[in-house]
């Protein structure tokens, strides 16, 4: 994956891939949701992070897998959330970019 | 209903992963609090599925340039609307108010029959389904019911029609006692039971070997609802072996599809699990085995008709098989072919008539709703004249005022729409615990997608009458005269058309009420009735098992009872309790009784009682006496009876030491007891005989009923947990204080009465509101005139007794018609009605005052703020 495609990520798929990665093994939907509030202290809509986490599924940036189904869940299994390779790549791609443009901006 | 919305708006696997999670982040919350996880998860339910559905919106605007113009259009049209609503803030809670209540009872009646009147069946090619049974006419009712059928006859009728397939079941089996609380019903079925139903089992299922022969471990299926409850939805009991309360080993093989609906004709029978319906030898070739019920799935190429006369052909074969029997020893011959009954028309046939009542009286609420805010909405337009005719007069055309106008109603429905349904939510929860066991619904009575899709229907049809029937009455707008501020020539109709529209309000109103007033007084009217025997600090408790006990150890058992501290008394009795059952009886009536009809005292029950009986029920005798607790207990030949009994057996002299034969033995009358009522509260008292239960062949206990010193509630567990302990062979199926089980026995009567005084009280208020809104609207339109009248030297009194006196005339005439139509419609609730005449006056008048009342309030207020206005600023508005 070379930078061009990276940079075609957008600023809330960053994001959520990020907060997938603070999740660690447990990144599901509502984890994701929590990370990015508390983390990022951003209140963004429930739907809008599960409809990212689906779209970032089918490019292929992230995989995901489903646990066992619980009582707990009401017999419903969990689908958790792990970074692909290429999302890793991506997002160190663009911590370089946005790094380079930052360069010599500081005092902003 | 959530997943399944979850579902449409985006894919079933995120949808499930996204209903997972809300349901697990809910349990975690309710951990703390119930309440606020239950608020919790609906208020992202919510946001989530309005994220969801503006996401699939915005997708699916074809032409992004055509959206932007028509969405930033349509913005335009909204922003005015909520504009011009919030400069009516009286008119917007009116309608957004009564939209709400019309709305509230429409779609919480909506999900209650839709399961019985409307949710197809969940069954492949339902309409191919017949089941095989009879037509029951029954008070004049037609209700189908299934038959009973032999393997012999199910394999002729396979034979006749050998397009068709059957499959047969049978649910009279005995729960299986999985736990104390978790006692599922059991059905039998063969192995072609879920292919003729079209259905898979969502997990697992049976296995040719399951159906070879009775087993040691019985396999079972079970249902999705009871592996949620029972086993918390977890998949790894499928293959494992469950241990009942009786040792009976069960081995789950499958779960059911949560849709799986058993073709049950009563929720009462509906079994949870599904186990092999395996025929011994001799039951396979016994015609008069008659222990399946029989569903035949009939290919559309095979005509109704045509079937039912190939089995008329097969019942003639048989009959030349049927063996010489006595009439009196053999069920009915089969001469008579089965009728086939389409599938859909034998489950809850007796609900059907009631769903479509209530259904008809939501409709009509819902109506009269929309009806009320058309109302407001046409008064509102005379208001909005000025702007109106700017519009048309600016080249505005009749589809932009009539935009201009469905935005603002779909605005007030919308807003109406959402209260209602949060208020349809508690309405839901109320009439769910009221209502009576026994219903059979295809689906549960709760707000899913498809009462949603009726509210969204509803209010479709809403935004149209109140769009276009107030359009109808501008829809030539006068421009020149609106402009200037004069009347046109249709105002006069327009007043008649307004004083129509508050008659026909509480004519409505007035019929509803009466429905209402009547079912409640009936209601109170059962509740004052004496049940016979005494309910206070007394308790009864329903025992199951026990088979084979000697009279001497039901005997003690209630002894034991009886010497707890804080029992007054104990006593058992072999026959249902407030069950809406009846039992029979052994006794012979004597020569010279009179019949049932003649003596109007209808059945005469045989109850077998332990000692203590009589006290714990607080019977005593009226008449000689009662028989001892030594007599009881031996089982001597004496009995008590009723005073019904002793009217219709001895009209002309004294029931005491007559004699009374049963089971080929004399027993003698030793006193006479008040009738009680012992089916139901509402259900007259039958004639009772009671004779002991040592005297009885086979001795049996069914209730043991406890008389406390103190409160029967607080005490009654302690008197469970001492029967468990000690008599192991008998479990409490249900205990339960006397007064409480009084209630039970007329929980239809109280289902029924919540109906009809809810809508009752529904139409009122919306009269109400109806009157209150339009007087309010027609005394804005009067300021001017008023400021004149007063300017000229009126008082404030004469002010509002002139506005009352023109709308109170019109409330008079609404009553008269009100009362007229009430008059004929009241005729049909008779069968619903206790001990109380459809014409009663007091109910009559109670109804008529409430009304009065409300619309004398609904008038009042805006006639009382016309009285106080200063006539200066009345004459320079408009």
């Amino acid at each position: 994956m070379n930078d061009t495609e990276t940079l075609a990520l957008g600023e809330f798929e960053q994001m959520v891939l990020l907060a997938v990665l603070q999740a660690g093994d447990d990144a599901y939907g509502m984890a994701v949701h929590a990370e990015l509030k508390r983390r990022a202290s951003r209140r963004v809509a429930l739907g809008a992070v599960y409809m990212t986490l689906d779209r970032l599924d089918k490019k292929g940036l992230l995989q995901s897998w489903t646990t066992e189904p619980t009582p707990e869940r009401g017999g419903r299994a969990k689908r958790c959330y792990g970074v692909t390779r290429n999302a890793r790549a991506a997002l160190r791609a663009s911590r370089r970019a946005l790094t380079n443009l930052w360069e010599g901006l500081e005092g902003i | 209903m959530l997943t399944r919305l979850l579902s449409w708006l985006t894919d079933a696997a995120l949808a499930d992963a996204m209903m997972s999670d809300l349901t697990s982040e809910r349990r975690r919350h309710a951990r703390k609090s119930p309440a606020l996880a239950a608020l919790w998860f609906w208020r992202t339910a919510i946001g989530l599925v309005g994220h969801l559905a503006a996401t699939r919106l915005r997708a699916r605007v074809s032409s992004p340039l055509e959206g932007a113009v028509s969405l930033a259009r349509g913005r335009g049209d909204l922003r005015h609307a909520i504009r011009s609503l919030r400069r009516a803030p009286w008119y917007s809670i009116a309608a957004v108010g009564v939209i709400a209540l019309g709305m509230a009872f429409a779609t919480t009646a909506f999900a209650v029959v839709d399961g019985v009147l409307f949710k197809p069946l969940p069954y492949r090619d339902p309409g191919e389904l017949y089941a095989a049974g009879r037509i029951i006419v029954r008070d004049g009712d037609a209700i189908p019911r299934f038959l009973m059928a032999s393997a012999i006859e199910v394999d002729a009728w396979a034979g006749a029609i050998p397009e068709a397939a059957f499959a047969t079941f049978n649910t009279s089996g005995a729960p299986l006692d999985l736990s104390a609380a978790e006692r599922p019903r059991v059905a039998t079925v063969d192995a072609a039971f879920l292919d003729v139903l079209g259905m898979t089992p969502l997990i697992g299922g049976f296995r040719p070997e399951h159906f070879e022969g009775p087993r040691d471990i019985r396999p079972a299926l079970i249902t999705h609802r009871l592996w949620q409850r029972a086993f918390g939805g977890d998949p790894s009991i499928v293959g494992r072996v469950v241990t009942d309360l009786e040792q009976q080993r069960v081995q789950v093989v499958g779960i059911l599809p949560r849709d799986f609906v058993f073709p049950a004709v009563s929720s009462r029978l509906v079994p949870e699990m599904l186990m092999p319906l395996v025929l011994d030898p001799d039951e396979r070739r016994d015609l008069r085995a008659r222990s399946q019920h029989v569903i035949a799935r009939l290919p559309a190429a095979v005509a109704e008709t045509a079937a039912e006369q190939r089995l008329a052909r097969a019942a003639a074969d048989l009959e030349r098989l049927w063996p010489a029997i006595p009439p009196s020893a053999a069920p009915a011959r089969p001469t008579q072919p089965p009728d086939l009954i389409p599938l859909r028309s034998i489950l809850s046939p007796d609900a059907r008539d009631v769903s479509w009542a209530v259904f008809a009286a939501s409709a009509f609420l819902m109506l009269l709703a929309c009806v009320n805010v058309s109302g407001l909405a046409g008064t509102r337009l005379q208001d909005r004249r000025h702007e109106l005719a700017m519009r048309r007069a600016l080249g505005g055309t009749t589809g932009d005022l009539l935009r201009v106008l469905a935005i603002e109603s779909s605005v007030i429905v919308i807003a109406g729409a959402a209260c209602g349904l949060l208020f349809a939510h508690f309405l839901l929860n109320v009439t769910l615990a009221l209502m009576p066991p026994g219903l059979m619904f295809l689906k549960p009575p709760v707000i899913d997608v498809r009462v949603l899709g009726f509210a969204v229907l509803a209010s479709a049809v809403c935004v149209a009458i109140v769009t276009l029937w107030p359009a109808w009455s501008t829809r030539r707008p006068q421009v020149a005269s609106a402009l200037t501020g004069t009347r046109g020539a249709s105002g006069r109709a327009r007043t008649n058309a307004r004083a129509v529209l508050i008659a026909a309000q509480v004519a409505l109103a007035l019929v509803m009420a009466v429905a209402g007033t009547l079912l409640a007084g009936s209601l109170l009217r059962v509740w004052r009735e004496n049940p016979g025997f005494n309910p206070d600090n007394a308790a009864t408790l329903l025992l199951n098992g026990g088979e084979g006990a000697s009279a001497a150890l039901i005997h003690d058992m209630v002894a034991t009872v009886r010497d707890t501290p804080g029992v007054a008394a104990a006593g058992g009795l072999s026959d249902a309790l407030l069950e809406n059952m009846r039992n029979g009886s052994p006794f012979e009536p004597p020569a010279g009784a009179l019949s049932g009809e003649a003596s109007d005292t209808g059945i005469i029950e045989g109850i077998s009682v332990t000692a203590g009986f009589f006290d714990a029920a607080g019977l005593r005798a009226i008449e000689g006496r009662l028989p001892t607790g030594a007599e009881l207990r031996r089982g001597d030949p004496v009995v008590a009876v009723s005073e019904r009994v002793a009217r219709q057996f001895w009209p002309r002299g004294s029931a005491l030491g007559q004699g009374l034969r049963a089971r080929d033995r004399l027993f003698t009358v030793v006193g006479v007891v008040p009738d009680a009522r012992y089916m139901a509260l509402d259900a007259k008292p039958d004639g009772a005989i009671y004779s002991s239960i040592a005297a009885d062949a086979r001795p049996s206990i069914r209730h043991v009923l406890v008389r406390f010193d103190g409160d029967a509630a607080v005490s009654l567990p302690r008197i469970v947990n001492l029967l468990s302990d000690r008599f192991p062979m008998y479990r409490v199926s249900r205990a339960q204080t006397l007064t409480a089980a009084l209630g039970e026995s007329i929980r239809h009567r109280r289902f029924q009465t919540w109906l009809f005084s809810s809508f009752g009280a529904a139409a009122v208020l919306l009269a109400g509101v109806g009157i209150l809104g339009v007087m309010a609207m027609t005394t804005g339109r009067r300021t001017r005139e008023v400021g004149i009248r007063v300017a000229v030297g009126a008082t404030r009194r004469e002010i509002v007794r002139l506005m009352m006196r023109e709308q109170l005339a019109t409330v008079a005439a609404g009553l008269l018609t009100g009362a007229l139509v009430a008059s004929w419609v009241v005729r049909f609730l008779q069968a619903y009605v206790y001990e109380l005449r459809i014409y009663d006056p007091g109910v009559w008048l109670t109804a008529i005052g409430t009304i009065l009342v409300t619309a004398v309030a609904g008038t009042a207020l805006p006639a009382w703020r016309a009285g106080r206005m200063d006539p200066v600023k009345a004459l320079r508005m408009d």
